[in-house]
């Protein structure tokens, strides 16, 4: 009888404690948005739509020239590796430099333009020495080195290969 | 204004109708977080304009299950942040409580509210959720991108701890009596 007692009364305990935090939670979340709230949302909405027509519009002019300048660069970029390049006419005004550059021009003058020995000895010579002796030196060094000379390509001799006869 | 009809209502699929629909419930929401009517208001403002900016405000399906996702993370990330008190105004204080409640009442309401604050967030989160009475459990799950289950068990547990501790003041104030 007394546990019945004591069951109820700690079941009518625990509903008052449930109905406390119930009514604590509902204060709790209770709270309604000022008056104007959607028109300030709105009215903040516009202002962002207008920022972002604005910087649109006045991105516009850069945009523009960042695709000029792309297809400029586009298009002159292969020009300049297409265009032929001058042979080098750089004369040493120092003593001694006219025997040393006519031997470097008269190497790169003994092959056609077009022929890639030719283009070679060119800008080895045009971009690496300024000096007219160091120049000659290296001409001679490219004249004799095996690397560029012409290729060769020599015939191969081969026997038609017959099936079924003996060796 | 865009968006609106000649009377000033807004226009059915317009972004102000679902401001108007909704600004209610992403309030509530975010009150419940972040607990200062001034910072709600700021993640409400937040909430609509990364909607408006995400630019995909027509093709979403379900609102108020987006919105309420938004607008919780919002405010989730504002309370961390701490940038404002989190003290309520007067003003709401005195709306939340009527007048005709009993000094002893009140005070018991307001130290309840201390103790809701204090609970972990994992806790408190889905509590509050739930007591706003505009979410199902199923959409209180979404929100906070959890099972169902757990946070049926976060909500229990929640309400257990506070039970807790209703019933040690109880005591604690028995004693002082006797």
């Amino acid at each position: 009888m007394n546990d019945d007692h004591d069951r109820l009364h700690g079941q009518d305990n625990l509903d008052t404690l449930d109905n406390l935090i119930d009514r604590a939670l509902d204060s709790y979340t209770s709270g309604e948005p000022g008056p104007g709230l959607t028109e300030r949302v709105l009215s903040s909405r516009a202002s962002v739509a207008a920022l972002n027509r604005l910087r649109l519009r006045s991105d516009k002019p850069i945009w523009a020239l960042a695709v000029a300048v792309a297809l400029l660069t586009a298009a002159v970029i292969p020009l300049w590796f297409k265009s032929p390049r001058p042979f080098p006419t750089i004369v040493h005004p120092a003593a001694g430099a006219p025997q040393d550059s006519s031997r470097a021009t008269s190497t790169f003058t003994s092959l056609p333009h077009s022929h890639p020995a030719g283009n070679s000895r060119a800008s080895v010579i045009r971009h690496g020495v300024r000096e007219p002796k160091t120049r000659a030196r290296l001409a001679s060094n490219i004249d004799h080195s095996a690397i560029f000379a012409p290729i060769v390509m020599k015939p191969i001799a081969m026997a038609p290969i017959r099936i079924g006869e003996p060796n | 204004m865009p968006g609106t009809t000649g009377e000033g209502a807004p226009e059915k699929g317009s972004f102000a109708a679902l401001v108007e629909g909704h600004s209610r419930l992403v309030f509530r929401i975010a009150l419940a977080i972040v607990r200062s009517p001034h910072d709600a208001e700021d993640v409400v403002q937040e909430t609509f304009l990364q909607v408006y900016k995400g630019n995909r405000w027509r093709q979403i399906e379900d609102e108020r299950g987006y919105l309420a996702r938004v607008a919780w993370r919002l405010a989730v990330r504002q309370r961390k942040l701490g940038i404002r008190e989190q003290e309520l105004s007067p003003e709401t204080r005195s709306r939340e409580v009527s007048p005709e409640k009993s000094a002893m009442d009140r005070q018991l309401e307001s130290w309840l509210h201390d103790r809701i604050d204090a609970l972990p967030e994992k806790l408190r989160q889905p509590l509050a959720l739930a007591a706003l009475g505009e979410l199902s459990l199923v959409e209180i799950a979404k929100v906070l991108g959890l099972p169902e289950g757990t946070v049926r068990r976060r909500m229990h547990t929640a309400r257990a701890r506070l039970r807790q501790e209703l019933m040690e003041r109880k005591g604690e104030s028995h004693e002082r009596r006797s």
